[in-house]
């Protein structure tokens, strides 16, 4: 089974129970409902032959790449933005780019946000066309934070 | 200015530096636009450095959508 893109299913549920914190806190969390903080939220890669899908519940190993500096479980997301309402939607993105430091990554095209402070449960599946990096940097450049473009929606 | 590469940090004068800046449908995901910069360096025909930039894209609606 192939990669493919989408909100992870259980994280649609996960949202109504309040599990996820995404950008800065502004109420009490499953965490603590006296000193609220923002969730880490993480980024890992997949390999090409991967099968990371939006029913994918918690972050894994399997499919993982590696190579050169890239730890298992990928890097930290700057999670500083909250999110904001845009028309008719709410709206989150990473307030920065997620930078894989320098690595050699064979051929991976799926990047799976996750949270790590709420036992790595799986937020989305992003997928783009299989790149490979060699001795390199991978900068995932972020879209707008606005309808239509942010990375994760609710509309 | 050193490039890192498979080898090591080389001189980036004697290698071929090539910059790509596609944008174009996803291969994964259809009617998404895409855009992709890279950059390499290559050595007697091997590439040695590569680096990219990916632009992270909304998943489109439908079935496996980006929002919900």
């Amino acid at each position: 089974m192939a990669n493919s893109a989408g909100v992870c299913i259980s994280f649609k549920a996960e949202v109504m129970m309040g599990y996820h914190q995404l950008g800065q806190p502004t109420l009490g969390t499953a965490r603590s409902t006296t000193t609220p903080t923002n969730d880490t939220i993480k980024c890992a890669l997949y390999l090409a032959s991967a099968s990371i899908t939006p029913s994918t519940t918690a972050y894994t190993a399997t499919g993982e790449v590696s190579g050169g500096s890239y730890a298992a479980g990928g890097v930290t997301v700057t999670n500083a933005n909250p999110p904001v309402v845009n028309s008719t939607a709410g709206c989150w993105t990473p307030s920065a780019s997620i930078v894989f430091p320098s690595a050699t990554l064979a051929s991976f095209d799926t990047a799976l946000l996750y949270n790590s402070s709420q036992g790595n449960r799986a937020i989305a599946v992003y997928t783009f066309t299989a790149q490979t990096i060699t001795a390199g940097v991978l900068t995932l450049t972020m879209p707008a934070n606005t309808i239509g473009n942010a990375l994760l929606q609710i509309s | 200015m050193l490039v890192d590469t498979i080898y090591g940090p080389m001189v980036a004068y004697v290698l071929d530096k090539r910059v790509t800046d596609e944008t174009k449908p996803s291969d994964t995901m259809p009617g998404i636009i895409e855009r992709v910069e890279a950059t390499e360096y290559w050595l007697g025909g091997e590439c040695v450095h590569r680096s990219a930039h990916v632009t992270l894209t909304h998943a489109p609606a439908g079935a496996d959508t980006g929002s919900f």
